[in-house]
């Protein structure tokens, strides 16, 4: 694990918001970002993902709440600070590279206020980090899609910024490539300790890049923290259905024990003694079974995703609920199935 | 603070604009009267009837000249594609001159016609010479949009219809023609606002309409107040094709040419279709290029041969120059902000001022003329007779013109790379002069270039606005044909096809670009 210092708020968020025409695009977001920590935004297109990012970074001004960096108030109804005095760095989903310059010049561009040999080696270093100092001559529309994205990341890491904004930067990279490229950005940031806010729409990028990971959806931020927690203990509904797959049911708590279409389970916690109805999610990957001719249970579909399977089983009461198995067996549509469900991972709403 | 100097720009259209409309109405009713009986019932319907002649022509020109270069392959199509353009080098009055010294009596085309018929040659003095000399000018307008509109029609949409079983007339019918049509408008309305805004052609050839009305109430009879009545009727009749032309570019739809884009694969013309085309183009642009250029250019070396160079024609020129180069810098100095603010602070008030800024466009030169003279003789009055008024009937009748070019540069500019400027510590004026000026330096050049042409070749309001003795290269030409002095009129009308040529080179390098758009 990365190391980052969790006593130390380095960016701020408080009850941020910004309307566009009748549009709340960010309704009173709260949010604190430690000093070096991963920090991922989490939302669907639309849902004021990257209005936050421009907030942040002085291209969008909020119609309310404070935002600071280093304790420093940088934007709140009486300050505000141009984007050029904040020190964020920002890499573009479209990686806004300067078509009329080279790569080099791309990346010098920030800090042309150094001496000219200072400005060359820093450059280097930053090419070099990138792997691309052999590009240096090169024009944008000469590099391919990554190695765009590189030479935009060098770019905004040559100011040294206190944070680094990155606004969905994979999201035009063929799927191999993507995976390189995020492991590869990962290291540099960690290895330099820049603070750094991805916005992205997915999760599989939010959940192996981040340190903590911020579900956004409708201008509201329903749910910071680790990708373990937002996964496995999703704090509304929304965030349950949008990370991952899946199933919701009907439930009754009563006592402690919880009712359902698909079982009835031990309750304990702040549940236990309540009598309510409820709305139950389960993760396919909490759910097992094995084949059994006497089983109640019967496989109806079947898809097959290379590593693993997930399948749909139909259960004896009507409901249907999923399963992902490891693809070392396969098991045929009509297999009479036993299924097992871990009571330990239901989530109660 | 930068709003009010946007408004500033866009309120100087609406200055003539206003001070017209106001003198025509504070006329007296017996002015309307007599101007009713002696003037607008002749010109009116003459107006209108040509406006209809050459609107249809134009249509039959443009849209079956794109039709073919769009959908078929032949022999040449390339080189007929981009000669069809070339007309749009020639301005109207100075096709009208070409022509009418070609069929002068005792001039070459008549000597010709007493060989073949011994009934009279039909006049170019005509309803139908005007009309068609304004077509062979204006066609390229309804041309090159309704070319634009037939390419942008996809492949993808032929093979869905073809494969729901539709007929190809019923292709034609649904897809090409819905596709085109609201091109094909925008081009004919275009064309219809030159044909309104023509002053040179219909006052060579002594067919009476709106514009020819009021250079004579003003110019001859001597009244304002009469030119001003006759203007505001003018400026509604323009007023209305402007906004139905701007409804219609609206409705163009250019989505279509996004990743998955696939161009219509042209039919191969067999060998007679290969003649047939190629005859026809060729008599086509003899007609509206070729004949009429070879015309001036025999006269113009006749001239030289025999009275050899004069040497008043630099003064002429430089002047030209001068006017011209003044006018097409202001205008893109001027117009740099309202293009601006429209795409990146699309609000209300960018908006008007945008639009209030592109209403230049709706004013024929002899109106912006009258409204710059009200202006200026009621408060302005050291302004009269001096560059500056005519410099600034230029800079507002063709503003529009490098508002469009600068306004398309910089939607093509993504906000992105001034942002990502902002981010990495430039501020707002070394981020406009480091990323926004050299991204868009191409359209403000090619605004420039497209403004200085019109100014070369405006007539009527250079006509009504010179200072006193100031001659330019196309006042020579109106001066020396309208006197039917043909030779001494031919190399200033030379020098103004030349430069006329300047903005067609840009125009066909798009064609090369777009070239690489079809292919790939």
């Amino acid at each position: 694990m990365w190391k980052w210092d969790s006593s130390e708020v380095h960016l701020e968020l408080e009850n941020v918001s910004k309307v566009f025409g009748s549009v709340s695009a960010v309704k009173g977001v709260n949010l604190s970002i430690y000093r070096g920590e991963f920090f991922s935004l989490l939302g669907p297109s639309g849902s004021g993902k990257s209005t936050i990012l421009r907030l942040i970074a002085g291209l969008e001004r909020p119609d309310e709440g404070i935002i600071r960096i280093e304790g420093k108030v940088v934007a709140d109804r009486k300050v505000w600070v141009p984007p050029e005095k904040r020190g964020v760095g920002l890499v573009f989903q479209n990686y806004a590279l300067f078509p009329q310059m080279t790569v080099f010049e791309n990346v010098a561009y920030g800090i042309s206020y150094l001496p000219k040999q200072e400005v060359k080696k820093r450059v280097r270093e930053l090419l070099e980090m990138v792997g691309l100092a052999h590009k240096e001559k090169h024009y944008p529309h000469q590099l391919s899609g990554g190695e765009q994205q590189r030479v935009a990341l060098a770019r905004a890491l040559a100011v040294a910024p206190k944070v680094m904004l990155l606004d969905e930067p994979f999201s035009n990279l063929d799927a191999d490539l993507r995976r390189d490229l995020r492991k590869q950005t990962k290291k540099i940031l960690k290895e330099l300790g820049t603070t750094t806010i991805l916005v992205t729409h997915d999760q599989e990028e939010a959940f192996s890049l981040s340190d903590r990971v911020g579900v956004i959806n409708g201008g509201v931020l329903e749910q910071v923290g680790t990708p373990f927690e937002v996964y496995h203990r999703p704090a509304t509904r929304f965030v349950a259905d949008f990370v991952g797959l899946a199933d919701f049911y009907k439930g009754k708590i009563e006592g402690d024990v919880l009712t359902s279409e698909i079982g009835n389970f031990p309750v304990n916690g702040q549940w236990e003694g309540k009598s309510k109805e409820v709305e139950i999610m389960i993760r396919p990957d909490d759910v097992d079974f094995e084949p059994d001719p006497q089983g109640e249970a019967v496989i109806s579909e079947v898809e097959f995703l290379g590593a693993e399977i997930i399948y749909t089983l139909s259960l004896p009461s009507g409901p249907i609920i999923h399963s992902v198995k490891n693809s070392k067996e396969f098991y045929p549509v009509g297999t009479k199935v036993k299924v097992k469900i871990d009571p330990n991972h239901i989530v109660i709403f | 603070m930068i709003y009010a100097l946007a408004f500033g720009v866009a309120v100087l259209p609406a200055i003539p604009i206003l001070f017209t409309i106001y003198s025509a109405l504070s006329a007296d009713p017996e002015l309307w009267i007599r101007l009713y009986q002696t003037r607008l019932s002749v010109i009116l319907p003459n107006t209108l009837k040509l406006a209809l002649s050459v609107g249809f022509l134009c249509l039959l020109f443009g849209v079956s000249s794109a039709w073919l270069v769009s959908r078929y392959e032949f022999f040449g199509k390339r080189f007929w594609q981009v000669l069809l353009i070339l007309p749009f080098a020639i301005p109207g009055y100075i096709m009208a001159y070409a022509y009418a010294s070609f069929f002068a009596p005792g001039g070459p085309a008549q000597s010709l016609w007493g060989k073949f018929f011994d009934f009279p040659m039909p006049s170019l003095y005509s309803f139908w010479g005007v009309s068609l000399v304004l077509s062979l000018v204006n066609y390229p307008y309804v041309y090159l949009l309704a070319r634009a509109s037939f390419l942008s029609s996809s492949q993808t949409y032929h093979d869905v219809a073809k494969s729901l079983g539709a007929s190809a007339l019923r292709r034609f019918f649904s897809i090409d023609l819905k596709l085109a049509y609201p091109g094909i408008m925008a081009g004919l309305l275009l064309a219809l606002m030159e044909v309104m805004a023509d002053f040179g052609t219909v006052a060579l050839l002594r067919y009476p309409t709106f514009t020819e009305a009021i250079y004579r109430q003003i110019t001859g009879r001597f009244d304002p107040i009469g030119g001003a009545a006759l203007a505001s009727i003018l400026l509604l009749l323009s007023f209305f094709l402007f906004n139905l032309e701007k409804h219609f570019r609206g409705k163009r739809s250019f989505e279509q040419i996004g990743g998955s884009f696939r161009p219509l694969e042209p039919k191969p013309l067999g060998f007679v279709g290969n003649i047939l085309v190629n005859a026809g183009l060729l008599a086509f642009m003899l007609i509206a290029f070729f004949v009429p250029v070879g015309i001036i250019l025999d006269m113009a070396l006749e001239g030289i041969m025999s009275k050899g160079w004069d040497e008043r024609l630099l003064r002429f020129a430089f002047n030209s120059l001068l006017v011209s180069a003044l006018g097409a810098s202001l205008a893109t100095l001027l117009v740099f902000v309202p293009a601006y603010l429209s795409v990146r602070h699309p609000n209300l008030a960018s908006k008007l001022i945008y639009y209030l800024s592109s209403l230049g466009y709706s004013l024929p030169g002899p109106v912006v003329a009258v409204g710059l003279l009200l202006v200026s003789t009621a408060y302005l009055n050291w302004l009269y007779g001096s560059l500056i008024l005519l410099i600034l009937a230029y800079v507002v009748r063709f503003m529009p013109v490098s508002l469009q070019s600068q306004h398309s540069a910089i939607v093509s500019l993504s906000p992105s790379l001034e942002q990502a400027s902002r981010t990495l510590g430039k501020g707002l004026w070394a981020t406009f002069r480091n990323i926004t000026i050299p991204n868009i330096k191409g359209g403000i050049i090619v605004g420039w270039v497209i403004v200085f042409v019109d100014c070369m070749k405006e007539l009527p309001a250079t006509m009504m606005l010179r200072p006193l003795g100031f001659d330019t290269l196309a006042i020579r030409v109106w001066v020396e044909a309208s006197e039917s002095l043909w030779e001494m009129a031919s190399i200033p009308a030379l020098m103004i096809v030349i430069t006329g040529l300047i903005p067609l080179v840009i125009v066909m390098r798009e064609f090369g670009r777009s070239k690489d758009v079809e292919v790939g």
